[in-house]
């Protein structure tokens, strides 16, 4: 795919993956790392006690703007959220089944055309062999169903050059190891700002 | 043809190496049978009645030469020598190891040739008009546009998993090859009043159970946003699209559920929300393309002689060449008539080399055919050769002076029944001989058609007509969009055969219509012999089986098939 116009490439969207939020709430240390604790912008917030975005709306406005996480089912009115994200460092996105698939245009309207900066969990079946496409569309942090095998994640992201769909991010090339302690979470995370 | 860049190579190689990883995983029990069966069938490969098949991508329905010996390699080693044509111009291959087919898939890359996406809930092969580049009606030619498409639609990230397959098909001719209107995306090439490129771009059509005419959501698109205009259509499909019924997951059902003009409006909304952020493309890209699909070099005796100043006298040789073999040669006459066409160079001739006939089964082709197609596309038509959806192969660009020569060796290789287009031109689903969901074994009804219909003075009387046979309501024949559709059914066990009339794929695409009570099997070619009888008894001067039911309806034909069944 030929790359995009100058124009799209400095889009803020387009740009999640390589333009450094403005607010520092994603930490330019995070990197791609299984079995790390998270680290970056949902520092803290396990997936079990995240509100859900029904939960969220129902709270009135001081309380509603005190959470700092949701939990976005793909049934989900992303419309109703967008309001809520200058508040928000994780939404995490739900995955029922690996095989559905609406969680990826979630996380890219999120991240690309509304610009969120904030952390994009992936919980749910969420399956290894997913986890290139999901950092493409801008999730960030991935929760795996099952501890991926050691070495798979390293071996999938690692192998394709760049795609053919310029606009999406780049996890190949942003791909930095880290080490890979024991950890009863199996999370993956990358580094926002190769 | 388009050519492989380097960067297309590589990805090509980290496909193959990321399928062999998966299947080892698989093989080795790291990896769950639900999870592989997702990954395997977004690369081609299903689990089949009796063995693996594994579908590999035609892109556009563009051989080589140089591919179509790989593909009979492939046949001979791996398979059991021989491979098939699909409606949607891909190749089948019917009896692999799973384990062996990261070798095949390596063998494959070796000339750019992939399965990717070539089944699973993700974008498909883009299709178009096997004609493309050779014929005098288009617009443009609608191949560039089709690579575009391909490398866009290639591993994308976010329409991987969509609630069902999709299925693109481009046109760039005045009349459709395409069947675009039966496509989840059709796009008809199109030119405004400042004579600038766009397309004019039809949703939600398709066959299955369901069948629908695709409809018009722009009438006119500028090229310029093709990619960024199929993402929103994607992404609207990808959120919104059924995921509950499998049956109820292909797009043309959203678009019916919500209405053209509803589902009109959410994409504009979602095109107009993510300007900007999606792929596009620049001038330069789609000419570089372009570039890539030249003209055939002009033979015409008037360009030619044009230049030499000599036009008069060229033309005539030329005229009085093929003339004279057409007048000594009756057999001759018959195949170029019914087996070639007008190429838009005068010079050349379109040539049609249908894989029916009564001693193959329908779309199938042998290691050695396919290396000898490979050897006459070198030889007579630029080293390409194109599948087409009515399970064909085309070589598009013979030289009139080599029409002859080509003939004699296909008639060697017995590829020159002079039935394209006509009675026993079927296109017919691989059934219940190969495929798990068939219920009727199409393949059957296929060899009782080419025995009763055996006599090619008959098939040439009733002229041109597409019988097309599904074995089951996946319609995999398109057996809504023939003028004679027959659909396997299963009734008590027993397999029975439903018919419709009427159906069209062309330009004005129409759905068949049933035409009473299914049928068992071996009332199903005596029940076409009297439907074609009737036409035979009801046609004006000239009619064709299309026109006729169009003018008539299914009430004649309903009469004599059922008074007889009776």
């Amino acid at each position: 795919m030929p790359p995009p116009p100058e124009s799209q490439r400095s889009a803020p969207g387009a740009g999640a993956a390589s333009a450094p939020p403005e607010d520092g709430r994603a930490s330019a240390g995070r990197r791609l790392a299984v079995g790390d604790a998270i680290d970056g912008a949902g520092a803290g917030l396990a997936s079990e006690t995240l509100a859900d975005l029904g939960e969220l709306l129902a709270l009135d406005g001081r309380a509603r703007r005190a959470v700092r996480g949701v939990r976005l089912a793909p049934d989900d009115d992303l419309g109703a959220l967008l309001a809520e994200l200058d508040h928000l460092d994780l939404v995490a996105i739900e995955f029922p089944a690996f095989t559905d698939g609406r969680g990826f245009s979630h996380a890219r309207r999120l991240r690309a055309v509304h610009g969120f900066a904030g952390e994009l969990r992936a919980v749910g079946d969420v399956r290894p062999d997913q986890a290139r496409q999901m950092l493409a569309c801008g999730l960030d942090a991935l929760e795996f169903a099952e501890a991926p095998a050691p070495g798979l994640l390293e071996r999938s992201l690692g192998r394709f050059p760049d795609g053919y769909q310029r606009s999406y991010r780049r996890p190949a090339a942003e791909l930095r190891t880290g080490p890979a302690p024991a950890a009863d979470r199996h999370r993956a995370q990358d580094a926002p700002g190769a | 043809m388009y050519r492989y860049t380097e960067h297309d190579r590589a990805f090509l190689r980290a496909r193959v190496a990321e399928f062999r990883d998966q299947t080892e995983r698989r093989l080795a029990g790291d990896l769950g049978e639900d999870e592989y069966k997702q990954l395997r069938l977004r690369n081609g490969l299903y689990v089949q009645r009796h063995a693996p098949m594994l579908r590999v991508a035609v892109p556009y329905g563009m051989l080589s030469s140089d591919q179509l010996r790989a593909l009979g390699h492939v046949a001979r080693t791996w398979d059991r020598g021989y491979a098939h044509v699909t409606t949607r111009q891909n190749l089948q291959f019917n009896w692999p190891e799973i384990g062996d087919v990261p070798d095949i898939l390596a063998h494959l890359a070796e000339v750019d040739m992939h399965a990717i996406q070539t089944s699973g809930n993700c974008i498909r092969n883009t299709t178009t008009d096997p004609l493309a580049g050779a014929v005098a009606d288009e617009i443009e030619d609608p191949r560039p546009w089709c690579e575009l498409i391909r490398q866009w639609s290639t591993l994308h990230p976010e329409f991987d998993w969509l609630p069902r397959k999709f299925k693109i098909a481009v046109t760039g001719a005045a009349s459709d090859r395409a069947a675009v209107q039966v496509h989840d995306i059709g796009l008809r090439v199109r030119r405004d009043t400042e004579g600038n490129t766009g397309f004019e771009v039809l949703v939600g059509g398709g066959l299955g159970r369901t069948p629908h005419i695709g409809q018009v959501i722009r009438e006119f698109l500028p090229a310029r946003d093709l990619l960024t205009y199929l993402a929103a259509i994607l992404r609207v499909y990808n959120l919104e699209g059924r995921r509950d019924n499998l049956y109820k997951a292909r797009i043309k059902i959203l678009v019916a559920a919500l209405g053209i003009d509803a589902f009109r409006d959410r994409v504009e909304a979602e095109w107009a929300a993510s300007h900007g952020i999606d792929d596009t493309f620049t001038d330069a890209d789609i000419d570089r393309l372009r570039a890539m699909f030249p003209a055939a070099p002009t033979l015409g005796a008037l360009a030619r002689a044009g230049e030499a100043g000599h036009a008069g006298e060229a033309a005539r040789t030329d005229e009085s060449t093929i003339a004279a073999a057409l007048g000594a040669n009756p057999v001759f006459a018959q195949w170029y008539r019914t087996n070639t066409r007008a190429h838009r160079d005068s010079g050349r001739r379109i040539v049609s080399v249908p894989l029916k006939s009564a001693d193959r089964p329908a779309g199938d082709i042998t290691a050695e055919l396919l290396e000898a197609i490979a050897e006459l596309a070198e030889r007579h038509s630029l080293g390409e050769a194109r599948t087409t959806h009515e399970q064909n192969l085309v070589l598009a660009h013979v030289p009139v002076a080599d029409l002859v020569a080509l003939w004699r060796a296909l008639r060697e290789l017995n590829l020159a029944t002079p039935n394209l287009g006509l009675l026993t031109d079927m296109i017919v689903c691989p059934g219940l001989d190969f495929c798990s969901l068939a219920n009727a074994g199409t393949l059957t009804l296929y060899d009782r058609v080419q025995a009763r219909f055996d006599d090619l003075d008959y098939v040439h009387d009733v002229g041109e007509i597409s019988v097309k046979v599904s074995g089951c309501m996946n319609a995999c024949g398109h057996h809504h969009v023939g003028d004679i559709g027959i659909l396997g059914v299963e009734k008590g066990g027993e397999e029975w055969y439903q018919i419709t009339l009427g159906g069209h794929a062309g330009d004005a695409a129409a759905l068949g219509r049933r035409l009473g009570k299914a049928l068992p099997q071996d009332e199903v070619v005596p029940a076409i012999g009297r439907i074609l009888d009737t036409y035979l008894a009801v046609r004006e001067p000239g009619e064709s089986f299309h026109g006729a039911v169009l003018r008539l309806g299914v009430e004649p034909f309903k009469e004599t098939v059922y008074a007889a069944a009776a």
